[in-house]
């Protein structure tokens, strides 16, 4: 039984799991409720959103605008880190505090918008990702050399997306998923230009227009975070105020 | 507009079920499985029940209250109570359409 309760998601565990083990254990599932602890929990993991809102959910209520403004803010910074890096020599500009600052407003910006239980879901994610690109970023340049840092920059935004992408879709905010889904490819790009394309003129624009891109995928990200976390905030009061809200 | 309990797909038949339970007293998930499954005749599956439960309280039409030793009663709200007897009317209605048509062909 523990195995087919396993199979809902986290949160519709968080919210049902007591009350249906204490179920179960008055009334033993019979060969066709099996089947329909099956078919309700692809129901559950299709439907995430029934979860969401519930009374359970009450005391941990969505932070998605926080989340949304610490992205913006990431995004800002990096993109200040570019104008610096652009504008200054790197040799003698240190920028690894702002790349710090950029990594922590960004962690943070993913999972801020995330419930405090669920967040320690995806923790260990964020830091080791946060850890590996700050890694990357931090050492000297003779020390890693391009395939170092390419590694760490990929490896370290991947673990970050999947933090991203395991946390939005346990949480069913979908918009979270879309906001990772589109850093990914822009930091893999990012990574593969930083790391495995030799510096040269074009090569120079094409790392400057990434690493914007990057910057900026972010604040676009935390726009949308900062829009739709604000409307999730009033619980819906008749049933046509929650279709609506279902179907927005 | 207000599509009442046709909304719910699947679950609209048990979501009608349960409202019709909970409008009687607050119950928790065995009691209101006891109780459709007498009202019925059929058994009410536990991931149907939550999946229904889980889509009343999200719509505001049940509520739950403070859980007894791990079970959590629901009660139904004045919504919720709208919600049922305006489904019940249609049903209604449509059973006395149906029974004079019936009666005429008769």
């Amino acid at each position: 039984m523990n195995h087919l309760i396993r199979l809902y998601p986290a949160p519709w565990r968080a919210r049902y799991e007591a009350e249906l083990r204490a179920l179960l254990e008055e009334r033993p599932p019979t060969g066709r409720d099996v089947v329909d602890l099956l078919l309700g929990a692809l129901d559950a993991r299709l439907h995430p959103e029934l979860v969401e809102r519930g009374a359970a959910n009450r005391e941990m209520p969505p932070k998605g605008r926080l989340g949304g403004f610490l992205a913006i803010a990431g995004g800002s910074v990096w993109l200040l880190m570019c104008l610096i890096v652009a504008t200054a020599n790197p040799d003698e500009t240190n920028f690894v505090p702002l790349v710090w600052l950029t990594l922590f407003l960004m962690a943070i910006g993913l999972v801020g918008p995330i419930p405090t239980a669920r967040a320690r879901q995806v923790r260990r994610g964020v830091v080791a990702g946060a850890a590996l690109l700050g890694l990357g970023l931090a050492l000297p340049w003779e020390l890693k050399g391009p395939p170092f840092f390419a590694l760490t920059v990929l490896i370290g935004a991947g673990l970050l997306t999947l933090a991203a992408l395991r946390a939005g879709l346990s949480s069913g905010r979908r918009w979270l998923v879309v906001g990772a889904g589109f850093l990914v490819p822009i930091a893999i790009a990012g990574a593969g230009s930083m790391g495995l394309i030799d510096a040269g003129p074009v090569d120079a624009l094409v790392q400057a227009i990434v690493f914007s891109a990057y910057g900026i995928a972010w604040v676009i990200c935390g726009a949308l975070m900062v829009r739709l976390g604000g409307g999730r905030r009033s619980e819906p009061s008749t049933p046509s105020q929650a279709t609506e809200a279902l179907a927005a | 507009m207000n599509r009442g309990l046709t909304e719910f797909g699947r679950f609209a038949e048990p979501t009608m079920y349960i409202l019709v339970s909970l409008s009687e007293a607050p119950k928790h998930g065995y009691a209101i499985m006891s109780d459709v499954e007498a009202i019925t005749g059929e058994p009410l599956g536990p991931g149907t029940l939550y999946g229904a439960l889980a889509r009343l309280e999200k719509r505001g039409l049940i509520e739950a209250l403070e859980p007894v030793d791990r079970r959590r009663p629901y009660r139904i709200t004045g919504l919720g109570a709208t919600t049922l007897r305006t489904q019940l009317e249609g049903l209604a209605g449509f059973t006395q359409l149906g029974l004079r048509r019936l009666g005429r062909a008769g």
